[in-house]
């Protein structure tokens, strides 16, 4: 794996975080575009989203939803915006998969917003079928792998007295 | 039709029920979904719905909604968020490969100050290529220390509260050792060794600890600068296809 700026920001505890879970880091964005502005990171190292598996995905969004309401309880800030630029034509900075959550007030001079396009009808029906036409995948989530059996466990409830002393008996039986 | 102050008042009397029936009724996301208004359609479930924005940043711009109305991210149950942004990262794929998009952003606005137009919540999945000249992006603002902490400190333990977890301190033992001044050693020096000694163990600790914490760590080559380049990431976008 290339080497990483966040990943090594991690790794030597530089980034101030405020959450952590087994494969999620919550920090203060080091570069902050308004008060609070949050990352959401994975502990892995990934550069898209694509790469990431869906219940990873879920997970990530789930804790921005939840953090999105611990900004808002905390600061009373009166709006958020989660943000997510994937790929370097969208903005993209770091090589590392990063949510943003952007706390909001009201006359905050933060232009986040695009400029609106008109598109012909024509237009806009080519587009349409493109789309349908790579869509037939979406819908079907992968799942986690449930965790492995742990064997020592299972061998405790085999290794009964009775039947143990019944296979060492008939093993002694063998000539 | 009844005139705004009317309107006002009967607002207000409207209990949280009649209130939400009031706001679905008059919702256009609410018709689309439920079909009864057209839309450009690219994909639907039993929970949410994805269609064209007529008026979009890029050509191929989604707006995914789920189907029951909820007015911002906060109010929608947990496991529809998850749905939600699974499919988000499929349809953001399925632009990457329908229209050779060379990324894509997820944009939620939620609440007015955010930018959040309607009362239905939704996400938008936008196809980018480069030099596409559509402005969304962050500028990114230096901060200093002291304003970080001025954050972190409140937002912790509030944090702290609502998981029921605990963070770690950040351990700041590189600022420390610049910041402690000859003059100070040297009246430690002058109180005596045992105490000086007792510093060093105390150093010596936290140390441990630093190499204990960088031991958990995988390890990783040690190079100055990281490049982003369009051809990293593109190739894992096109790798895609």
């Amino acid at each position: 794996m290339t080497d990483c700026k966040i990943c090594s920001m991690l790794g030597s505890g530089k980034l101030k975080k405020i959450y952590e879970d087994e494969k999620i880091i919550g920090a203060l964005c080091p570069e902050p575009v308004s008060e609070g502005h949050v990352w959401i990171i994975p502990k892995k190292h990934y550069s898209i989203i694509e790469q990431i598996p869906d219940f990873d995905v879920a997970n990530l969004f789930s804790i921005t939803n939840k953090i999105s309401v611990s900004l808002f309880e905390t600061f009373h800030v009166q709006g958020t915006n989660i943000f997510v630029q994937n790929g370097v034509a969208a903005g993209q900075k770091y090589s590392h998969f990063i949510i943003n959550i952007i706390p909001r007030m009201p006359n905050d001079n933060l232009n986040l917003m695009w400029q609106s396009r008109q598109l012909t009808e024509e237009e806009m029906s080519t587009i349409e079928l493109r789309i349908k036409d790579h869509v037939k995948t979406v819908g079907y989530f992968e799942k986690e792998k449930e965790k492995p059996l742990d064997l020592d466990k299972k061998t405790e409830t085999i290794s009964d007295a009775d039947e143990e002393d019944y296979l060492m008996r008939s093993l002694r039986r063998i000539p | 039709m009844p005139s705004e102050p009317e309107m006002q008042e009967k607002l207000k009397n409207m209990s949280p029920e009649e209130l939400k029936e009031f706001q679905i009724q008059n919702c256009i996301f609410c018709q689309i979904a439920k079909g009864k208004v057209s839309s450009k359609k690219v994909y639907e479930d039993d929970k949410c719905i994805a269609v064209l924005d007529i008026n979009p940043a890029n050509p191929g711009h989604i707006l995914l909604l789920p189907k029951e109305h909820y007015s911002i991210m906060p109010l929608i149950p947990e496991d529809i968020i998850k749905h939600l942004f699974m499919v988000s990262k499929q349809l953001s794929a399925s632009l990457l490969k329908s229209l050779q998009a060379e990324g894509t952003n997820i944009f939620v606005a939620n609440g007015a100050a955010a930018g959040q137009k309607a009362q239905h919540f939704m996400i938008h999945v936008i196809p980018r290529m480069e030099k596409d000249g559509v402005n969304l992006s962050i500028e990114a603002k230096e901060a200093d220390e002291s304003s970080l902490e001025k954050i972190r400190k409140p937002l912790v333990t509030k944090i702290m509260k609502d998981f029921g977890i605990t963070i770690e301190e950040p351990k700041e033992t590189e600022e420390e050792e610049i910041t402690v001044k000859p003059e100070e050693v040297e009246a430690k020096l002058k109180e005596g060794p045992k105490e000086v000694e007792a510093e060093f163990k105390e150093e010596a600790n936290e140390t441990e600890k630093e190499k204990k914490k960088s031991k958990k760590e995988p390890k990783k080559s040690k190079k100055d600068e990281e490049a982003v380049t369009l051809d990293d990431i593109s190739n894992l976008i096109t790798g895609r296809k």
